[in-house]
């Protein structure tokens, strides 16, 4: 049976690189919008939806794009930088690399060789977008090494349980800027059309959806589509389903259950977008106590030295 | 086109590819031909290709250094290291013997001691020695072996006779070095592979979950082996995982373990504690456990002797087998083969002063310039005094530590090692090996095809290790078929 610690390491391994993967996705979508707007650049918007506005104006930076270009790939003492996340994937796969199929493992390689051998071009939008396209490629490779490699027991299941918690977090991010912007719920069709391209789902939702294209309409999607691998309620309910395998679960289940099901009940596309706000901030802290339940349950007691 | 080994001079040294710049010896024969058969670019893609497939398959070494740990890639040059099978069979024959004899050995000394009443070895020899542990006394291992992975580096010297140099057996590590570097070899010399018989090395893994399952408390059907590991933070945490990922083992830390009020070892699992019955440990004995050896460790078990002693896990190697990679001991090893097995040893040991004996201390003494000087209980090659690469200063210092604890050193002449052809700067040039095979005892023995070559990369250096600037070859058994 797998070891506690190792479970942690590869919870973290896969957060890690799921949130360099979304991080990527979501300078790429804001350097292509911006490269499309009529207003001026907002280059402030992807540092706020990661969470990093206070070290951002702590260290009295300007919104500049090549200031944040820098502070959100390159920077190493930003810990949600695309280098930190790399890094951190890396730190913690290291320790756990006996337990996953060894091309997973030369795919984080390979990412830590991206960081160290392109991250330089980014500074230029041709090759920046290359240069995410090929870090996202490569998160995409591991994805599928081990969908297609690692057999489906207690380490596939918590990287699953760490990737699905990770997006569930961060499509509310991109989600709550957009409600919150002066654009917000009836805003521009291109805000919305941007919110859903930051998360690659543009087309799957105009699959579901059908033309036109409404800001509840999108709420709905992002939050509630069954079907959509990065909305709210695919995240829980694949979480779900990775819980029920593994040992004693059932704690940390039917905290999982009692959000989905809050979640649905919530109707959150009826939500105005004051209202809505309010009720993204709480489901990131419910998402971030779902952490501390796997953590409590499954983690090592932390050192004590 | 010029001969790619035009100007090469191993004088006077014995070298392993080439009989002299023109006639490869006949095992190396192919790998001549194919050489000379490429022109300078395709040599350096080839070596282009072997660093990238290091890189892509994250081999590397971790240094220490100014107080950080550093990864480095792991340094493997292009040309191996071939051995004929007929000569390789007489030196798996000498260690077989020598392993033998050190697990009797170190039986006895934890056992009975007749060793010592029978006046082949000096009493205070053991108890002053740093790797003899007391707690250890009266304790009987399965099938007697306390020794289960052992490493002893072999080297040749001007004559051509292959000498053991010392042997490892607290945690010798390098073994996954040795198959990593021929997957690397068997993706930059495909053709070579396929056109000669190259004995394969990869069962290496398989062998060593089997002597370790060997070990099992008595009525464990499928036994829980784990590998013990300080960490990522040691310089050889890659094998750890390396080992422990082949086999399908746990790879464990001292925090991942307990031992219950039932003295059995257990591991935190995601589903509760799990009984443990071998360990594979890569932790120093002082380390391994808080309650017996050093208090303020924090890489061990506490309890984990208690859970040994009373045979509810074993431990590879076995707690206090270290004794026997004293240098003084190692200087005995040639009268207590001959002790314990009544025959010759087939595999000879390097002439060895041993301070503690005044004559021999005067001759050390009286030659410090010609000699290499080691304390008998360091590895890694640390704290090694080189006599003709040595300053006037460092010689007076290496007397003065003689002086104070003659007990604690020996000295060898300064061997002249033999050579095989490296790869520097787009170049062939003669650089000095040494070979460190991996010998696996449990309920069988088990011997590695070959072993890990070292190779010093400075010229003229004798210092393979891989801390200090070393670098590795892959190592060919190569089956000639009666050919030879």
């Amino acid at each position: 049976m797998m070891l506690s610690r190792v479970g942690e390491q590869l919870y973290w391994m896969a957060r890690y690189l799921e949130r360099m993967d979304n991080t990527a996705r979501l300078i790429k979508a804001t350097t292509q919008q911006i490269l499309d707007a009529r207003h001026p650049a907002d280059w402030r918007a992807p540092v706020e939806i990661l969470g990093a506005a206070t070290l951002f104006d702590g260290r009295d930076l300007t919104a500049r794009e090549s200031t944040v270009m820098a502070f959100l790939i390159d920077d190493p003492c930003q810990p949600g930088s695309i280098r930190s996340s790399v890094r951190a994937a890396r730190e913690n796969a290291r320790t756990v690399r006996e337990l996953v199929p060894t091309d997973v493992w030369e795919g984080i390689n390979e990412l830590a060789a991206v960081m160290r051998d392109d991250v330089i071009a980014t500074s230029r939008r041709r090759r920046r977008l290359d240069f995410l396209r090929h870090l996202i490629a490569t998160n995409q490779r591991i994805n599928g090494i081990i969908e297609g490699s690692l057999s489906q027991g207690p380490p596939y299941h918590f990287i699953m349980l760490a990737r699905l918690l990770e997006r569930a977090d961060m499509t509310s991010r991109i989600l709550d800027k957009h409600t919150s912007d002066r654009h917000g719920h009836g805003g521009r069709a291109d805000g919305w059309m941007n919110t859903l391209h930051a998360l690659d789902g543009y087309l799957m939702y105009r699959q579901r959806m059908g033309a036109g294209l409404n800001p509840q309409s999108v709420v709905d999607f992002l939050m509630l589509d069954p079907a959509f691998p990065r909305s709210v309620r695919f995240c829980l309910r694949g979480m779900r389903g990775s819980l029920l395998t593994l040992p004693r679960s059932a704690p940390v289940l039917a905290e999982v259950q009692g959000l989905d099901h809050r979640h649905a009940e919530a109707e959150p596309h009826r939500l105005d977008p004051g209202e809505l706000h309010c009720y993204i901030d709480e489901l990131q802290t419910e998402l971030a106590d779902i952490h501390g339940h796997i953590a409590r349950h499954y983690f090592p007691e932390p050192l004590t030295c | 086109m010029k001969s790619h080994f035009h100007g090469y001079d191993n004088h006077p040294f014995h070298d392993e590819m080439l009989a002299c710049p023109v006639t490869p010896r006949p095992a190396a024969r192919p790998l001549y031909d194919t050489v000379q058969g490429m022109d300078r670019s395709t040599l350096s893609d080839r070596s282009r290709a072997l660093e990238a497939a290091i890189d892509a398959m994250g081999i590397t070494f971790t240094v220490y250094s100014e107080g950080q740990n550093i990864d480095r890639q792991w340094p493997l040059d292009l040309v191996p290291r071939i051995i004929e099978l007929g000569e390789w069979q007489r030196i798996h024959e000498g260690l077989c013997q020598r392993v033998t004899a050190l697990n009797h050995f170190i039986d006895d000394l934890y056992g009975e001691q007749a060793v010592i009443r029978d006046g082949v070895l000096p009493a205070d020899l053991i108890s002053s020695s740093r790797n003899f542990r007391e707690a250890c006394r009266g304790i009987k291992p399965a099938h007697g072996v306390w020794a289960h992975i052992c490493g002893s580096d072999l080297v040749r010297d001007e004559q051509g006779v292959v000498r053991v140099l010392e042997d490892n057996l607290r945690v010798p590590s390098g073994v996954s070095y040795m198959l990593e570097n021929r997957h690397v070899m068997k993706r930059i010399f495909p053709e070579l592979f396929a056109n000669q018989t190259i004995l394969p090395v990869d069962d290496y893994c398989s062998q060593l979950l089997d002597t370790l399952g060997s070990l099992a408390p008595a009525g464990v059907a499928s036994p829980e082996i784990v590998v013990l590991t300080p960490g990522i933070y040691n310089s050889a945490y890659f094998e750890h995982s390396y080992l422990a990922q082949q086999m399908g083992a746990e790879l464990v830390e001292g925090r991942d373990l307990f031992v219950d009020s039932d003295d059995c070892l257990y591991m935190r699992t995601i589903a509760g504690p799990a009984r443990v019955d071998v360990v594979y440990r890569r932790i120093d004995d002082d380390f391994l456990d808080p309650e017996v050896f050093r208090p303020d460790s924090t890489l061990g078990v506490a309890g984990l002797m208690r859970a040994w002693r009373a045979g509810n896990v074993a431990i590879a190697n076995a707690p206090g087998a270290g004794v026997a990679d004293d240098k003084v001991i190692y200087a005995f090893m040639p009268e207590l083969i001959r002790y314990y097995l009544g025959e010759p040893p087939k595999l000879a040991n390097v002439p060895t002063w041993r301070c503690m004996y005044p004559d021999e201390c005067d001759y050390v003494l009286g030659h410090l310039n010609e000699m290499v000087v080691k304390p008998a209980n360091e590895s890694g090659g640390y704290g090694i005094l080189v006599g003709p690469r040595s300053s006037n200063e460092m010689r007076r210092q290496f007397e003065k530590l003689i002086r104070s604890d003659p007990r604690n050193y020996i000295a060898q002449p300064t061997l002249g090692l033999s050579t095989v052809p490296t790869l520097i700067e787009e170049r062939f040039e003669p650089r000095h090996v040494d070979l460190r095979p991996f010998v696996l005892q449990g309920r069988r023995q088990h011997v590695t095809m070959g072993g890990l070559s070292r190779v010093a990369l400075p010229r003229g250096s004798l210092v393979v290790n891989s801390s200090q600037g070393g670098g590795s070859k892959d190592t060919w058994v190569v089956d000639m078929g009666g050919a030879s």
